[in-house]
């Protein structure tokens, strides 16, 4: 008994410890966590998980950048079910503009198995957003909303005009012989 | 003197498996969980310093 209360602030520093060690395990790892990932213009852009808890993306969504009408844009959405039980949801994404809705990308219900994933992938084509190609020195912003299950995540994307090629080349007029 | 190398070697892991998970999973944590292993943190090394303090360290 003696010895027990001699080590009394070890054993409270090792359950402090293995505290901590639950709490990364439990809060850190477990749960549904999703990952969306948007190709376009060459380049691939990994919004994870955690990036949704940052408050100015909770408020303004997730800005990533612009590309040139006429682009595809992919999107691979992943949802990595950590948990000891079967996750099911409606995942649904949907095109926005000044608070209407313009296109129904996906809508479809998802299963995932414990401590697997799923993913679920589609197009976005700028010809399918109407209105036509910005005009010179405009841009266009779109908000992709995907939803899934009780939570909603918003990507802001733009357009700017479509990449002319260089003009075609001048003919240089042969000098005349006289 | 080798059970306290041993003790030092498992104190070691014990410190980097923690970092490691530190390291990976701190940026999923909530808000709750991240100052409650902030404050088991700094408990634990109150306790530890107390610990070693009473052994006269």
């Amino acid at each position: 008994m003696a010895k027990m209360t001699k080590n009394l602030y070890l054993y409270l520093a090792l359950v402090c410890f293995v505290g901590i060690l639950a709490i990364l395990v439990v809060d850190g790892y477990l749960g549904v966590y999703d990952t969306v990932y948007i190709t376009f213009g060459e380049r691939e852009q990994k919004i994870e998980a955690y990036s949704w808890q940052e408050p100015w993306v909770k408020e303004q969504g997730y800005g990533i950048g612009g590309t040139s009408w006429g682009e595809s844009v992919y999107f691979k959405y992943t949802i990595d079910n950590r948990t000891f039980s079967t996750y099911g949801a409606d995942v649904e994404a949907s095109v926005w503009k000044s608070g209407e809705k313009i296109i129904q990308l996906l809508d479809e219900s998802i299963s995932v198995n414990s401590f697997k994933e799923v993913t679920a992938n589609w197009k976005l084509l700028a010809e399918d957003l109407g209105g036509g190609a910005p005009g010179t020195g405009e841009y266009r912003e779109y908000t992709v909303r995907i939803k899934f299950g009780d939570v909603e995540r918003k990507i802001i994307l733009s357009y700017y005009p479509p990449e002319k090629g260089l003009p075609p080349p001048v003919p240089v007029p042969e000098p005349s012989s006289r | 003197m080798r059970i306290y190398i041993l003790y030092g070697f498992g104190i070691l892991l014990c410190i980097a498996g923690v970092g490691y998970l530190a390291a990976e999973y701190i940026k999923y944590l909530s808000g709750v969980g991240k100052l409650a292993c902030l404050a088991l943190t700094t408990a634990m090394f109150a306790l530890f310093g107390k610990y070693f303090d009473d052994r006269g360290w």
